[in-house]
């Protein structure tokens, strides 16, 4: 991207549109209760910030590692691989930065009660926790299959305080829990919250999300910098996307190639992936115009990926307009990758990640190859993998 | 003027050789406008009646297209007019935005409703729908300010539809609280006719609301009608006199 290009990046639009995605396409009783929230979070003054800067600090345990996987990037012989240690935040992953940012929204929004979606339960679990910290009925939705995969991070919340409703409509996961927890919110509207979990939904959830993310990348840049280092290259696994705008965004003006990796699942060539920017079409899911996987009626097809975090048939916006100019790209890992990806930084670094971030593992340990040692890659590490035992205690074998 | 009387069905539901008659029970029962519910996989704005129905058509093969050719074959002796209601995806499939204007055209019908478009977000579909002659039908809400309806008036150009609830679609017991107020504010800004929906479910309902609307929308309660139907006929009886009764109710 040059540099004129780089200075012009002003998104979202006032309606929140990226380009040609994003946007507002929800009903009307929700309309009023988006323009006050539009209207409040531009308005934020700095007081508001340094309280959410306080609590990323103190409780969530900020500003988070950048650390050199220096055995891995020998083994994989090439490029030096430094992983953003997301993983070590509160909770165990990036998402505990948004659910902060958003609770202390709702709190000076005068709400009274908190509703979101969750698919790998780690939303959820951030959610309810910060819940708990300032006392606030929290109702969680999540797809049944959901609950019987992520049963522990179910329990997490449960111990938690908060009140989880497994959803049975559809295919009983991410999807489905967002269709319930937004028809949830348009009966509550007046007392209640929508905490969204990923850089999704109608303006200005995709640019409020990534504001609250967009510390990872922030504090990217500062630790390289400490170091007299830049990234060449920027590696992120792609759900709704709220790991990877987080940590792509403060480069979008950079010299850095943004690389998403989005669930390929048991193939792109299958009908099971979850793979919206490679094998999507512009769609409407969830309150804006995205990259969606639909048949040709327009009806949403399902998405399959091993990790519960990346089985979604959408992707934020931006990432949509991001791919649109080029300013980003995007490959797919399948299961099977990306459960090697688990047991190689495991076995090099001791470090288990989570199943989500395990794609952008797999993906890092190719690209890594294919460049000079000179080069930096910055791979976000967004979750640690406890929640993932139960699955990689059933498909990875011990010594293998 | 005469209260005009909106019933609604998912196209498909129960199945999808029972389209056709249950469309003309409901024109003989003496619907104004029919809403032709066009199933979605995810129906934000729609409870768990609505939901399962859509469901059950989408697994009985039901596709936008197929109610298309449908109603092309069949339109032509209906006394109602018909309104396709369905989310902006499917919509958007039928060959973009201009071609689902030709399409909805093509089989006659008169207006659109789409739960999941904002008005902010209408402008550019609402001219696609007008160059065809198909009306756009702006939704209200509970929560819709003046400020809002002042906005929602100008393009209201056959009529618009006022939520009753802040809520999904779905039968309940009895008439939401506060409605007066909130009726009175749309009769007062909006220069067109209104109708009112979501959770009317008998006629006792669709009297009170009839009397400060322009008519009503009645949908979950019809499904469900239709659900507990033993046959196509039964169904079609059950139907036809259901909406008679409603006829007469708001008649009155
Ligand atoms: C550890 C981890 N990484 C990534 C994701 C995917 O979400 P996003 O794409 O919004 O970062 C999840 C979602 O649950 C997650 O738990």
């Amino acid at each position: 991207m040059t540099q004129t290009q780089a200075e012009t990046y002003q998104q979202p639009d006032a309606f929140g549109h990226f380009g040609r995605f994003g946007g507002q396409y929800v009903p009307e009783t929700l309309m009023p209760a988006l323009h006050e929230l539009i209207e409040v979070y531009h308005n934020l003054d700095e007081s508001f910030w340094r309280e959410y800067r306080s609590y990323l600090k103190d409780y969530v345990g900020r500003p988070t590692p950048l650390y050199e996987a220096k055995r891995w990037s020998r083994e994989a012989g090439g490029a030096r691989i430094f992983l953003k240690r997301e993983d070590l935040n509160h909770t165990g992953a990036h998402k505990i930065n948004n659910t902060v940012g958003q609770i202390l929204l709702a709190r000076r929004m005068g709400k009274t009660r908190i509703i979101a979606e969750t698919g790998a339960g780690q939303h959820g679990v951030a959610t309810a926790t910060v819940c708990a910290l300032f006392d606030m009925p929290c109702v969680v939705y999540m797809g049944a299959e959901d609950v019987e995969r992520q049963s522990l991070n179910v329990y997490r919340m449960k111990l938690l305080g908060a009140e989880v409703r497994p959803v049975t409509s559809g295919s009983q996961t991410l999807k489905d829990a967002t269709n319930e927890a937004i028809r949830d919110w348009v009966t509550n509207v007046a007392d209640s919250f929508y905490i969204i979990g990923s850089v999704v939904g109608p303006h200005p959830y995709p640019a409020m999300v990534r504001d609250f993310q967009k510390v990872i990348g922030e504090e990217c840049l500062q630790q390289l910098d400490e170091r007299d280092l830049k990234a060449d290259a920027v590696v992120a696994c792609v759900g709704g996307g709220s790991n990877a705008m987080g940590i792509f965004y403060p480069f979008i003006d950079k010299d850095t190639r943004l690389i998403g990796v989005e669930a390929a699942g048991r193939g792109v060539e299958s009908d099971e992936h979850a793979a919206s920017i490679s094998k999507g079409k512009p769609g409407v899911l969830h309150g804006a115009m995205s990259m969606l996987l639909q048949d040709p009626n327009g009806q949403v097809a399902l998405a399959h990926s091993i990790s519960a975090g990346l089985d979604y048939p959408g992707i934020g916006p931006e990432h949509a307009h991001l791919n649109d100019t080029g300013r980003s790209a995007f490959v797919a890992v399948t299961d099977e990758q990306a459960l090697e990806g688990v047991v190689r930084v495991s076995r090099l670094e001791g470090i288990i990640p989570a199943l989500e971030s395990a794609h952008a593992v797999a993906y890092v340990d190719q690209l890594a190859r294919t460049m000079r040692p000179d080069q930096v890659i910055l791979l976000n590490m967004s979750g640690r993998g406890d929640k993932d035992m139960n699955t990689y205690e059933k498909h990875i074998k011990p010594g293998a | 003027m005469k209260k005009l009387l909106v019933p609604y069905l998912t196209a498909g539901f129960p199945q999808r050789e029972w389209f056709e008659p249950i469309v003309r029970a409901m024109d003989e029962g003496g619907a104004d406008y029919i809403e032709i519910g066009v199933p979605f996989s995810d129906p934000i704005a729609d409870g768990p009646t609505i939901q399962n129905a859509s469901q059950k058509a989408l697994d009985n093969g039901t596709t936008p297209r197929w109610i298309l050719d449908e109603i092309k074959r069949f339109r032509g002796d209906l006394n109602a007019e018909l309104i396709f209601f369905s989310y902006f995806n499917p919509i958007l499939a039928l060959d973009g935005l201009e071609g689902a204007a030709k399409h909805l055209k093509d089989a006659g019908f008169h207006g659109v409703l789409v739960p999941d478009l904002s008005l902010e977000q209408a402008e550019h579909f609402a001219g696609a729908m007008a160059a065809e002659g198909v009306h756009y039908i702006p939704l209200i809400a509970p929560t819709t300010t003046e400020e809002r309806l002042k906005k929602i008036a100008p393009v209201t150009t056959s009529f618009a539809y006022g939520v009753s609830v802040t809520g999904v679609t779905g039968a309940r017991k009895g008439v939401a609280q506060g409605l007066d107020e909130y009726l009175a504010r749309v009769r007062n800004l909006l220069q067109r006719p209104f109708v009112v929906g979501f959770g009317i479910s008998t006629p006792e309902d669709a009297r009170a609301i009839a009397r400060q609307a322009d008519g009503v929308v009645v949908g979950s309660a019809l499904i469900r009608l239709m659900e507990q139907a033993e046959d196509l006929d039964d169904c079609v009886k059950r139907v036809k006199t259901f909406i008679s009764e409603l006829r007469q109710a708001i008649d009155e």
